[in-house]
């Protein structure tokens, strides 16, 4: 999307290095969850 | 099986087979009721009740015991005043008799064309929003605060305004498809609206023809991914696209500005699996060969036009729905608002693919006659059997 104030996972990712990978595939749902909410909500004050 | 269980199944399988291409059993019935009306039907204080929304239980009950329609006629409101009160929204505001007005806004100046274009979102967050959203426009610590709370009122009411409704969905045994799941609009229409303004646009397709059309192009993937829902694709779901300004524009400036992005939307959308359903607002008749380009399937909410120019030109192709005049159910006899239903039903209804509905929402009681309502849905659903 070309901003800087939505990431996906990966972008999160390759940002924060210190995340145990051990840990990523469960943190990635609620995470990215919460990163959808806002575009969402965003997206619905202009509609 | 419960009744409620059996009879959900019933009404799923109406809409599956329409979306499957199959004829149903019956035409299905997609009646909502705005929540204005549904707080009014129920003799309770608009305003109050927007904000008590724990209350409405008992307002959509009586909806769903009142009128027969197959998927739930009670919807929530994305209008809630609550958040766009904490946000100072200049865009919707609950007028004294408990309306939520949508004044005519613009968040987006026209020296600000290329910083959107070279990032609509990062504009949207920076410029727009605080333009918009007065309790925004405030030093960021402040501004951090006022969006937690806005963003945390809106998905505490949605949430549960959607526990409450699947329940009666499920207590009623409604169709859990052939609704609305998530809503985004036509790339021109998201710049007109209310970044730009209706009376804005109609002259910045003239004056900056060339930013009108890069602004769209550059916020359509936005547009693609807010029309995403949050589960698989399925064959079953509706992406909601209300279209406003083609009706509005020339021939020549819908085909410059409005179709290209708008083709593009519902096309990515059903390439990965997403139908659209459009609410195909005013008369689109004159674009009515531009519609047959969409992809096989596409749901079209109509609102005006000719309803056998449509069947004939797109009923083998896509799924139809609408027409009926609401203005009727006020000033016609019962007799003339069920001789309706019948000419729509036998106009739309041959081969399938139809779905039956109203040409508009349905805003307050005094609009319509209640009776004149419930008797074209009744007898839609005891005659429109295939």
């Amino acid at each position: 999307m070309n901003t800087q104030y939505y990431k996906t996972w990966e972008e999160y990712m390759a940002e924060h290095p210190e995340i145990d990978e051990r840990l990523a595939p469960v943190m990635a749902p609620k995470m990215q969850g919460y990163e959808e909410m806002m575009f969402a909500f965003v997206m619905m004050l202009l509609m | 099986m419960t009744d409620a269980k059996a009879l959900q199944q019933e009404r799923t399988k109406l809409f599956e087979d329409v979306y499957d291409g199959k004829i149903p059993k019956r035409v299905p019935i997609n009646v909502g009721l705005t929540l204005e009306f549904a707080i009014q039907y129920a003799g309770k204080d608009l305003a109050e009740m927007q904000w008590n929304t724990a209350a409405l239980e008992e307002v959509f009950e009586k909806l769903c015991q009142d009128f027969f329609t197959d998927t739930n006629p009670a919807g929530i409101s994305l209008r809630n005043p609550l958040h766009y009160k904490l946000l100072g929204a200049r865009n919707f505001v609950m007028s004294s008799s408990g309306f939520m007005q949508h004044p005519e806004v613009h968040g987006l100046e026209a020296d600000e064309y290329d910083a959107f274009i070279a990032s609509p979102y990062d504009c949207i967050m920076e410029k727009i929003l605080p333009r918009i959203y007065t309790e925004l426009n405030t030093n960021p610590v402040q501004r951090s605060i006022v969006f937690a709370k806005a963003f945390k009122a809106y998905w505490d009411e949605l949430i549960s305004g959607g526990m409450m409704t699947q329940k009666l969905t499920d207590k009623y045994g409604y169709s859990p498809i052939g609704g609305i799941e998530v809503l985004t609009e036509a790339p021109f229409d998201f710049v007109a609206d209310q970044l730009r303004g209706f009376k804005n646009i109609t002259g910045d397709i003239r004056r900056y023809p060339d930013k009108v059309a890069a602004a769209c192009e550059a916020v359509t993937p936005i547009m693609i991914k807010a029309g995403i829902p949050p589960h698989p694709p399925s064959p079953y779901g509706n992406t909601f696209i209300p279209l406003h300004m083609a009706p509005f524009i020339r021939d020549k400036d819908f085909e410059k500005f409005y179709w290209p992005t708008f083709k593009k939307l519902v096309d990515e959308l059903a390439a990965m699996g997403y139908p659209s359903m459009l609410f195909v607002e005013h008369d689109w008749m004159r674009y009515i060969d531009y519609l047959y380009e969409l992809p096989e399937n596409t749901r079209m909410w109509f609102e005006y036009g000719d309803p056998k120019l449509v069947k004939e030109k797109l009923g083998k192709k896509h799924i139809i729905m609408g027409f009926y005049p609401i203005t009727l159910l006020k000033t016609g006899t019962k007799e003339q608002c069920i001789d309706k239903a019948k000419e729509l039903i036998d106009i739309l209804a041959p081969g399938g693919k139809y779905i039956f509905n109203f040409d508009k929402g349905i805003i307050t009681t005094d609009s319509v006659n209640i009776e004149n309502l419930q008797a074209v849905l009744e007898y839609v659903a005891k005659n429109a059997d295939y």
